[in-house]
């Protein structure tokens, strides 16, 4: 029975591979062109060498974008899973009137293009005299961030058996006790993946980067963009491919550590 | 009922509504930093420094803006039909697969989302431009063409890389949707007389149907406010509406305009998004409302 | 494996409960209307009911997270109404335990004295008695998805009991274990309830759990207590048909009543005069229905006279421990007489019997409204 079911098609098959192939292979040859010589990113490279990894460590300015991008991705994760976190029980907690409003607004920041949000933030900064402001963008970071969190931990919260929290509070544990020691310990593989998504998302993060960074606050993804529109070459490539091995370092490190915190809570 | 009260529990009214201070901070949050900052958006955009709706007027007046968003609106239909045709092949193979199977599948769609916008936009880049990976194979591999085709910097190239992105999402949520779909009702054509490929199309598709026109909504909605893509991979003919906004904003300096613009956009967005509450509805209880994206 | 009781911690173990007029309403529905219960310390207590009978919400009242409508829950005499669950000093065993499943056993027990913020060689000490007492010393280690139910059980039990409450509430205790497991643990919680002389309230819908563990049963239909008594009151004389039939299985004769000088009589069958018990039914009912538990029937091999409760046999079936013999009298109603089973049955399908009624009294209960 399971085997008409199981198989679908030459023709869904066919296609399915030529897009996983559309999909991946851009960015296989990133990683061959990092180690070319040429300027010019012709694939195959005809001879290799590390000649554009020497140059991005000997620039300074990447450096200092890296440095950058990672203590803003930092910072908005803590922020972003803290807020994802109360939010997400807050919502869940509450049954009163107009839920369904509040959890529209807690996720209309997903669905605005983020253009508009960038320059109504902008406008905002501008009127304080954040702009390029560290602090400007972690805050435009988190906002956009902290809905995914919610979501995803909202999920967690919906397998989670309330039953548990009745029983602490039935041994003595008033609810912050409950919360902090039962509740919270329990959904924890959901709170590492908003953290990760959070770090990611920030980490990757383009249009505030362009309307709201300053001399001091340059990101990598704004590096590489003042890169691919003005100075393209393949030290790009080798940006690249520290970037794809980061972030899937960073994705193997998260799931591995859902996958091993879920094995506690079964 | 007394299943319903040992299974969820009720709270003792004392900390029922004390929930709602761990709401406070987002709604702080989104006060600040989203509502109020769009509200001043809107003014902006109306009052320069009277109220007028000069730029309204312009932006759907004037013969180039029209094209703008004209054109935000073309490639946006463009790749999400794309999207939605090579997209729902592949979300049906991966809505076959199970355990490690759909682990390696997920992983490669999902390895895309993970990469860095601009990692993606370079690579095409690197892939496309004259002397890149397929102009080369086909002039010198194959010898079918003399001279380059440009794939890049126009039409076509914004085309591919704004596909590429929003590929993942629509086969995530066409799987999502498949997954749901019960099975036995396939199988239950198949017994009565139905070969298995008229029992997908007249059976399954059509259970499908409810996640098609909203994955098509969301997709459409998503590929509407793209920027990067289409800027870096458009060339300077490609332009949308975001572009027009962020040149506005940090080139041109005519905030008032960009921020007419970026109202438009996100009226498009609005309009979008209560197309996609319709059809959940009339698509019933297929919806799952709430926080289940 | 002994667990030393003292007379003080006894008395600061087990404290008194009481109802009074307890009342809760979820909108239209009315769940609990008017409940009082007097529950004696060291007491079992088990509230005995069909789902949505509104024992467990009942339950749930005592424990802090139903808040009554109107009426009270007293706890030693305390109004408890303002107390959230956290402080209201019960320990409450939820029907599928409830484990935490991120600590391990022994930290699921240690939960409520870290709460109390005990300090930790004594919070150790008293972990490893109330394992042992419940006989699972040797699995602390263990997580609770590496347990077996009963032994989940166990453990739900031992972490209710670890801080000494009061009192002790349990819901439907048995439910998610197999029929062998039971019984077995039917005798267990009996046991430490008794060694510890906790009062206890039980919440089941099997009446066999009630019987064999409780000092009283109270029987709740539609949110009220429809009759309390030991489980033989219960068993023996209950005061309508519903709870005769829900304690058990049992045969009904209608019969008139007869009033003489020595007392009441029900006249069924044809007319057969069977004597009553004082106390059964009301005064002025003239019609009631006799309560005969079918182990209670004895058959007798026929005589073909028409006195008595004479009738045939019109089947015979065999359930393990005993024979169902279902007898059609001449006067039209069927009985289910059950005879242990000693071997071989006499009877056959067709067979003449008389059911000998004895001389003793009989109970009967009111005619069902």
């Amino acid at each position: 029975m399971l085997d008409s079911i199981r198989d679908s098609g030459v023709f869904s098959k066919a296609i399915a591979s030529l897009t996983i192939a559309f999909l991946l292979l851009p960015l296989m040859v990133v990683i061959p062109i990092s180690f070319g010589t040429s300027s010019l990113m012709t694939f195959p490279p005809h001879e290799y060498s590390l000649r554009w990894y020497r140059e991005l460590v000997d620039d300074s300015r990447w450096l200092s974008a890296a440095l950058t991008s990672l203590q803003l991705g930092i910072t908005v994760a803590f922020a972003s899973t803290v807020l994802a976190t109360m939010t997400a029980i807050g919502l869940f907690r509450y049954r009163g009137p107009g839920k369904a409003a509040l959890q529209a607004l807690v996720l209309s920041p997903l669905v605005v293009p983020v253009i508009v949000i960038g320059v109504a933030l902008f406008y905002l900064f501008s009127l304080l005299g954040m702009t390029g402001s560290m602090n400007a963008l972690v805050c435009a970071h988190t906002l956009l961030t902290f809905p995914y969190g919610v979501v995803v931990i909202n999920a967690a919260l919906e397998r989670f058996d309330t039953r548990l929290e009745q029983a602490a509070m039935s041994l003595g544990a008033n609810p912050f006790g409950t919360l902090w020691r039962v509740t919270l310990p329990i959904i924890r593989p959901s709170i590492v993946v908003a953290a990760v998504f959070a770090f990611l998302i920030s980490f990757d993060e383009v249009v505030m980067a362009l309307l709201l960074s300053g001399p001091t606050t340059l990101t990598i993804p704004k590096q590489m963009w003042d890169g691919i529109r003005f100075d393209l070459t393949p030290v790009i490539a080798a940006v690249s491919t520290v970037l794809l091995v980061f972030s899937s370092a960073l994705v193997a490190f998260a799931e591995a550590l859902r996958r091993r915190t879920q094995g506690n809570t079964r | 009922m007394e299943a319903a009260i040992s299974a969820r529990g009720t709270v003792p009214r004392r900390s029922r509504g004390g929930s709602l201070w761990l709401l406070l901070p987002a709604f702080v949050l989104l006060a600040g930093a989203f509502i109020g900052p769009i509200a001043i958006l809107l003014s902006r955009s109306v009052l320069d420094p009277n109220l007028t709706l000069q730029h309204y007027v312009e932006i759907f007046s004037t013969p180039a803006y029209v094209r703008v968003v004209w054109n935000s609106i073309e490639i946006a239909l463009v790749s999400t039909t794309i999207c939605l045709a090579a997209g729902y092949p592949t979300a049906y193979v991966l809505s076959r697969q199970r355990g490690t199977a759909r682990a390696a599948l997920l992983g490669m769609v999902l390895l895309p989302f993970w990469t860095n916008i601009l990692v993606r936009v370079y690579a095409w880049i690197v892939v496309l431009q004259s002397h890149g990976a397929i102009n080369l194979f086909l002039m010198d591999t194959l010898g079918i063409i003399d001279h380059p085709l440009k794939l890049v910097f126009n039409y076509t190239g914004a085309i591919i890389g704004m596909v590429h992105y929003l590929m993942p999402p629509t086969v995530l949520i066409l799987d999502s949707t498949m997954r749901s779909v019960d099975q036995r009702l396939v199988l239950a054509a198949q017994s009565l007389g139905a070969t298995p490929r008229r029992a997908f199309f007249r059976i399954f598709v059509p259970l499908t149907l409810p996640g098609i026109r909203a994955a098509a909504v969301l997709i459409f909605i998503m590929g509407l406010g793209f920027f990067v893509t289409p800027a870096l991979l458009g060339g300077r003919q490609q332009l949308t509406m975001s572009m027009l906004v962020n040149q506005d904003f940090t080139e041109i300096m005519d905030w008032s305009f960009g921020s007419a613009l970026a109202v438009v956009l996100l009226a498009l967005t609005m309009v979008g998004l209560y197309a996609y509450y319709r059809l959940q509805r009339k698509a019933g209880s297929r919806a799952k409302g709430g926080l289940h994206a | 494996m002994t667990y030393q009781t003292t007379q003080a911690s006894s008395r600061r173990r087990s404290a008194t409960l009481k109802l009074v007029n307890l009342r809760k309403q979820f909108g239209d529905i009315v769940a609990i209307d008017d409940v009082s219960l007097d529950v004696v310390a060291g007491e079992f207590v088990t509230l005995l009911g069909a789902s949505g009978s509104g024992k467990s919400t009942t339950l749930m009242a005592v424990a802090g997270f139903v808040e009554a409508t109107s009426g009270q829950v007293l706890i030693n005499g305390e109004d408890q109404n303002l107390q959230p669950p956290y402080k209201r000093d019960i320990g409450l065993v939820f029907q599928h335990y409830a484990l935490f499943p991120h600590l391990s056993v022994e930290k699921n027990v240690a939960f409520p004295l870290e709460t109390r913020r005990l300090p930790k060689a004594q919070i150790g000490e008293r972990v490893k008695r109330v394992l042992a007492l419940v006989r699972l010393g040797n699995l602390g280690a263990r997580k609770p998805s590496e347990l077996s139910g009963g032994q989940q059980q166990r453990v739900a039990l031992a972490r209710a009991l670890v801080y000494e409450p009061s009192i002790l509430l349990l819901d439907e205790p048995l439910g998610a274990l197999d029929k062998s497991l039971r019984e077995e643990m039917q005798w267990e919680i009996r046991r430490i309830q008794q060694t510890l002389a906790i009062t206890t309230v039980a919440v089941t819908h099997d009446q066999h759990e009630a019987i064999t563990m409780s000092d009283r049963i109270a029987i709740m239909r539609n949110g009220r207590i429809e009759q309390i008594g030991t489980p033989a009151d219960i068993y023996e004389r209950p005061r309508t048909r519903y709870i005769a039939e829900f304690m058990g299985s049992s045969n009904f004769l209608r019969g008139k009543v007869e009033t003489t000088p020595d007392g009441r009589r029900l006249r069924v069958a044809l007319h057969t005069a069977v004597p009553l018990v004082p106390r059964a039914g009301a005064i002025a009912d003239d019609s009631m229905d006799l309560v005969i538990r079918p182990e209670r029937v004895r058959c007798v091999p026929g005589t073909q006279d028409g006195d008595g409760l004479v009738g045939a046999i019109s089947g015979v079936t065999y359930v393990g421990e005993a024979w169902q013999i279902a007898v059609k009298l001449d006067s039209g109603e069927v009985l289910t007489a059950s005879h242990a089973n000693h071997g071989e049955v006499a009877f056959a399908p067709g067979d003449r019997v008389a059911i000998d009624l004895g001389t003793h009294p009989w109970w009967a209960v009111p005619l069902e409204s």
